[in-house]
């Protein structure tokens, strides 16, 4: 049974939206999802990992890079998608500088089965220290299905703090669109949990502000995309 | 049941980041409790090896069990 409150819900949505109308900026501001978690110890405790679908994309605008094989650069060449062979990732030299650049240029990374066992080889731990470790692309799949997926996707880990931020929208998307994505975000991570809604953080209060009241602790922020 | 995973990081809490055969990322293998598989795991990582684990699971719990180098051969 989910906890979370609908009415609160779309209260919290709806406010978050006339915020953004009466501050207007030059950019289209994302939702984030942020939520606390308890009784658990990251040390001790199972850590779970999950990535669920949102049914609509919370960041159209997100940059993604291929780090393809032929096949997959000349695929990537036609839809228009940025991508890297292994030759320029050779290039890199394993340089912790030039890799975290590359990190921070996209949002999220594809690579073909050839080249993601070289990832390691290649770039060494960069990536996946910036939570970017790209996903793997199969010739059985189109890469343009699998961009739209990319975009749609949550990944929802515990690594060493008790504080998950996902993105859920923007405030180009109609309130019922964002609803939709926040109820599916929240009962997907609830399901991950030991004791589902109960290693739910409940806190009225963050940073001096009251929260939305949504099961009084899941509250929004728009960030910059 | 035994599975192999190659090595993408080391993170400062002590816990392994994996690459599984399907491509996804596992993060819940801490380093091992074994003095002598933990120095060649560490050193290793830090000569920048091509290194694949092996991991032991039983009754819901997983160790690491042996380290091989899969680089290229010089």
């Amino acid at each position: 049974m989910s906890k979370l409150q609908s009415d609160a819900l779309r209260e919290a949505i709806s406010g978050i939206m006339a915020d953004s109308k009466e501050k207007n900026r030059k950019f289209v501001e994302t939702i984030e999802l942020q939520i606390g978690l308890k009784n658990y110890d990251p040390q001790k405790d199972k850590r779970f990992s999950g990535s669920v679908k949102l049914p609509h994309i919370p960041r159209p605008k997100m940059k993604i890079c291929m780090l393809g094989d032929a096949q997959h650069v000349e695929e990537a060449e036609k839809i228009g998608l940025d991508w890297m062979d292994v030759e320029a990732l050779k290039k890199l030299n394993k340089n912790k500088k030039l890799v975290k650049k590359l990190a921070k240029k996209y949002h999220a990374f594809l690579a073909s089965e050839a080249v993601i066992k070289q990832i390691p080889r290649l770039l060494g731990p960069g990536l996946n220290k910036a939570g970017k470790f790209p996903t793997l692309v199969t010739h059985q799949e189109t890469l343009e299905s699998k961009v739209n997926e990319s975009k749609a996707m949550v990944k929802f880990q515990l690594k060493k703090v008790l504080c998950m931020g996902v993105a859920v929208g923007n405030v180009s998307m109609e309130e019922k669109q964002i609803f939709q994505n926040v109820q599916l975000s929240v009962n997907f991570l609830v399901s991950l949990l030991k004791k589902n809604w109960q290693n739910v953080l409940v806190s009225e209060e963050y940073n001096g502000e009251i929260l939305p009241c949504l099961l009084r602790n899941f509250f929004f922020n728009p960030v910059n995309l | 049941t035994h599975h192999n995973y190659q090595l993408i990081d080391i993170a400062e809490d002590g816990f392994l980041s994996l690459l599984t055969k399907n491509g996804n990322t596992k993060d819940d293998l801490k380093l091992p409790t074994d003095e002598s598989l933990l120095t060649q795991i560490k050193d290793g990582f830090v000569e920048g090896k091509d290194l694949v684990v092996s991991v032991m699971s039983a009754i819901g719990e997983e160790q690491t069990c042996a380290l091989k180098d899969i680089g290229p051969k010089n």
